[in-house]
C-alpha cells in the first residue's frame, strides 16, 4: 500500500461511530482507522468464529464463541487482541476437549491436513511438494496458491442438505475430490513390492485384532467405531497377503469419515 | 437405477424439462479487439492505425454483419463462429465487463464513485467474473447460485443424485453455490478407486463391500456422514461415468486439445440427463494462455482456433442429441486488453467481447454497444467508449446483466435476478435479450 497525498482529505472523519481528528497525516489516519476497527465489538466474535472453525469445529456453540471472544476482548491481564490467549482458549475450552462430542461437532480435514495427518500417523516421508502439488490441484488445494483471499474455500460454505450446518472444507470435497484423495493415499500405500513405512503393520497383519488396534491407535487414538472395526475385520480374510491386509485396514480407516472429520 | 449400461439410449433427451449453462473461461484475458473486428471503412482504418503491427488485414477476417452496428469480421481462426453467427446460433456481446453501476469516463477520477476492486488484476478478476460481484463480498459462484435457485425455489434435480454443478479438471468457484457444491470431473476419470482394483477379484469385492458399509452407515455425526456421502457419491457415479464412456459416439469430431476434450466430456454428461433425472445443470470448462503480452499473433491464432472449433463441435453434439435449444454455452475471460500494442503483445484491459452459442440464442447479432475505433483514434473521452488512451474498453454492459440474461433463460424469474447478482439493481436493463 502506498500513501497518496493527492487523495487524502485533511478534515475530521467519522467512521464506525468514532472520529478521527482533523489534520492528521495519512499514517496517523491509517493507524487510527485500524484502531477503530480493532476496537469494534464485532471483532472478537468474528475472529473467534473463524479461528474456531479453522482449528476445532465448524459449528461452535454460542457459549464457545462467547468464551473465545471474551478472551480476545480481554486476556485476563487487561490486554485486547492477545491471540495466544485466544488460541489457548480455543484449544482448551471444554467444548474442544469433550470426549463425547455431539452430533454436529468437528471439522473436515482439508486435503493437505488429511494427507499430512496420515503421513504422520504412519511415519512416512512425503518428498518434495513439487512432486505432488499437481495432485493437490485436482483436490482443490494447490499448495500456497489459494485462488482468493478467502483461501481455498469459502469460510461460509454450508454442507448441502444438512439443515444449514457450516462445513467450509466441504466446498472442496465433492465426489471427485474424495476419489482423488483416496487414490493419492492408495498410491502412497501400494508401493511395489511393499511400502517400508507400513512394515510394522504388515508384520502383525496376520492377527486381525492386533492390526486393527494398531491402525486405530495410529489414526483414531483408540476411538474407532464398532462399525468401522467390524467392516475392516470382515474384509481382512479375503485379502491375498499380509501386505494387502495391512493396506486394507489403513485405507478403509483413512478414507472413512471417522478419520477425515477431525474431532 | 440404470440397466443395460452397454447400450444407453439417446433418442430424445429432450423428454424432461432440462437446461444447461456451459461457461467456457479463457484464462489470461482474451484480446477481444482481434476476435471481432469492425470492417466498415472508417472504423477499420482507425483500428488498423491504433493496432499497428497487431492489426488483422481485411482479408484475414470472416465477415458478419449486425443490422444496426455495421460490418464486422471474426478472427481468421474462427470460421466456425462466422458460420454459427450467420445461422443465428451465435451472438456477440460487445464490451461487457465488471461494473458496480453504469460508468462514464469522467466517473473514473471521481473520489467516491464505485468502481470494481482491483481491475486488471488476474487473480481478482478471475474471481469476480465467477462470483459475478465486483468486490470480495461474495464467495459463491453465480453458476452455483443459479443451480441453488433452481433447486431450492423450483425443485429441480430433486430426484437425482448426479452432480448439478460440474467443473472440468479442477474445482471452479463458478460452480459453488450456497447449497450446491461443485463437482470437478476430469475427462477420462470415471471416479474409480485404484484400491478397489485388487487381485483376486474376491479381495476387491470384499474391500468394496467393507467400504460401502463404512460410508453408508449413519455415524451419529452429521459431518462424518457428509464426508462419507461424498465418497459414496463417487462410488455411485463410477459405473455411470464409465458406462457412458463408450456409449456415446459423436458425429462431428471434437478437437483433441484440452478444451475440446473438456467440452466433449460435458456433451457426454449432458446426453445422459434424462437417465439421471437432472433438470438444471451448469458446467465450467477452461483454456489458458490468453495473457498475450508478447507473441500475440501466433498465440491468439491458436487460442481462437481452439475456442471456435471446440464450441462448434459442442454445438453440433447438442444438435445430435436433440438438446441444442436446451444448452447455452458462453465465454468469459479475466478482462479484455489494450487496443494499443506493447511490443508484440497487448496489456491488460477491462471491457471485452464475448460469445454466446446455442440453439436458443437469438444469434446473428451484436448485443451491447460496440466501441467506435474512431473514438479511440481521436481519443474522445466524452464518448465513454474507452477507459484510457490505450484502447482499454470501458464496459457499456455489466457482467451482472450478462449473467442475469443467462440466468433468466435458465429459469430464474424476474424477481430472482437481483438476488443472484447483487449489483444488478444498478442497471436499468436486466435481460439483454440474446437468449
Amino acid at each position: 500500500m502506498l500513501p497518496m497525498p493527492a487523495r487524502h482529505v485533511a478534515g475530521a472523519k467519522t467512521f464506525l461511530g468514532q472520529t478521527l481528528p482533523a489534520g492528521q497525516t495519512i499514517q496517523q489516519d491509517l493507524d487510527g482507522s485500524i484502531d477503530i476497527i480493532f476496537n469494534h465489538p464485532n471483532v472478537g466474535p468474528f475472529i473467534a468464529t473463524r479461528l474456531i472453525r479453522a482449528l476445532v469445529t465448524s459449528n461452535p456453540s454460542p457459549a464457545y464463541i462467547t468464551a473465545v471472544a471474551s478472551r480476545f476482548n480481554e486476556n485476563g491481564l487487561g490486554v485486547r487482541g492477545d491471540l495466544t490467549a485466544v488460541v489457548k482458549e480455543i484449544l482448551m475450552n471444554p467444548e474442544a476437549r469433550n470426549d463425547n462430542p455431539g452430533g454436529t461437532f468437528g471439522r473436515l480435514r482439508t486435503p493437505e491436513q488429511s494427507i499430512i495427518g496420515t503421513a504422520r500417523a504412519f511415519n512416512w516421508g512425503m518428498g518434495a511438494a513439487s512432486g505432488f502439488n499437481y495432485l493437490l490441484v485436482y483436490m482443490g488445494e494447490s499448495i500456497l496458491t489459494a485462488p482468493s483471499v478467502f483461501g481455498h474455500y469459502s469460510p461460509l460454505f454450508r454442507i448441502p442438505n444438512s439443515g444449514g450446518l457450516f462445513g467450509p472444507e466441504f466446498q472442496i470435497y465433492s465426489a471427485s475430490d474424495a476419489v482423488n484423495r483416496a487414490n493419492f493415499l492408495y498410491q502412497k500405500l501400494s508401493v511395489y513390492p511393499f511400502n517400508p513405512a507400513i512394515q510394522p503393520y504388515i508384520n502383525i497383519a496376520a492377527n486381525s485384532q492386533a492390526l486393527i488396534d494398531a491402525v486405530d491407535n495410529a489414526l483414531l487414538f483408540g476411538r474407532m467405531s464398532q462399525t468401522l472395526r467390524n467392516a475392516i475385520f470382515n474384509s481382512l480374510s479375503s485379502m491375498p497377503d499380509n501386505n494387502q491386509r495391512a493396506i486394507n485396514a489403513i485405507y478403509l480407516a483413512a478414507m472413512s469419515g471417522e478419520y477425515l472429520v477431525q474431532r | 437405477m440404470l440397466t443395460g449400461l452397454g447400450r444407453l439410449e439417446f433418442a430424445n433427451a429432450a423428454v424432461n424439462d432440462y437446461k444447461a449453462l456451459v461457461c467456457c473461461f479463457m484464462f489470461g484475458g482474451n484480446d477481444g479487439h482481434n476476435m471481432i473486428v469492425p470492417m466498415d471503412a472508417a472504423q477499420y482504418n482507425a483500428y488498423k492505425l491504433g493496432r499497428g503491427g497487431l492489426a488483422l488485414n481485411l482479408n484475414q477476417l470472416h465477415p458478419v454483419s449486425d443490422a444496426s452496428q455495421g460490418q464486422f469480421g471474426f478472427h481468421y481462426a474462427m470460421p466456425e463462429m462466422q458460420s454459427l453467427y450467420n445461422s443465428g446460433r451465435a451472438a456477440v456481446l460487445a464490451n461487457v465487463g465488471m461494473l458496480v453501476k453504469p460508468t462514464l469516463f469522467a466517473n473514473q477520477s471521481q473520489a467516491n464513485f464505485p468502481l470494481p476492486a482491483q481491475l486488471r488484476s488476474h487473480s481478482d478478476q478471475v474471481v469476480q467474473m465467477q462470483t459475478g460481484q465486483p468486490d470480495t463480498s461474495v464467495s459463491t459462484g453465480w453458476g452455483g447460485r443459479c443451480v441453488d435457485k433452481m433447486q431450492v425455489s423450483y425443485n429441480y434435480n430433486a430426484g437425482s443424485n448426479f452432480p448439478a454443478s460440474i467443473s472440468m479438471n479442477s474445482p471452479a468457484l463458478f460452480c459453488s453455490g450456497a447449497t450446491v457444491a461443485g463437482t470437478s470431473l476430469q475427462p477420462g476419470n470415471y471416479l474409480g478407486q485404484s484400491a478397489l482394483n485388487l487381485y483376486p477379484a474376491s479381495a476387491g469385492t470384499a474391500r468394496k463391500n467393507a467400504q460401502n458399509t463404512i460410508i453408508t452407515t449413519p455415524s451419529g455425526n452429521a459431518l462424518i456422514d457428509a464426508a462419507n456421502k461424498s465418497l459414496a457419491s463417487a462410488v455411485a457415479l463410477n459405473p455411470i461415468l464409465a458406462g457412458a464412456a463408450n456409449a456415446v459416439s459423436f458425429q462431428k469430431p471434437f478437437p483433441g486439445d484440452s478444451l475440446g476434450t473438456q467440452l466433449k466430456e460435458i456433451a457426454r454428461i449432458i446426453s445422459l440427463n434424462s437417465q439421471l433425472g437432472v433438470g438444471r445443470q451448469v458446467f465450467f470448462c477452461s483454456i489458458g494462455m490468453f495473457d498475450t503480452h508478447s507473441g500475440q499473433p501466433w498465440q491468439q491464432q491458436e487460442n481462437q482456433k481452439a475456442v471456435s472449433q471446440a464450441l462448434d463441435a459442442f454445438y453440433a453434439a447438442t444438435v445430435q442429441f436433440g438438446v441444442d435449444q436446451q444448452v447455452t454455452a458462453f465465454t468469459l475471460s479475466d478482462f479484455g486488453r489494450t487496443l494499443q500494442p506493447s511490443g508484440s503483445g497487448t496489456d491488460h484491459g477491462w471491457g471485452n467481447h464475448h460469445l454466446i452459442v446455442g440453439g436458443a440464442v437469438n444469434g446473428g447479432k451484436i448485443y451491447g454497444r460496440f466501441p467506435l475505433m474512431t473514438n479511440y483514434a481521436n481519443f474522445n473521452a466524452t464518448a465513454d467508449d474507452y477507459s484510457d488512451n490505450r484502447g482499454v474498453m470501458l464496459p457499456s454492459t455489466s457482467l451482472a446483466q450478462y449473467g442475469a440474461t443467462l440466468a433468466q433463460w435458465f429459469g430464474a424469474a424476474d424477481g430472482d435476478l437481483d438476488g443472484l447478482f447483487p449489483v444488478l439493481p444498478n442497471f436499468a436493463v436486466k435481460n439483454l435479450g440474446f437468449v
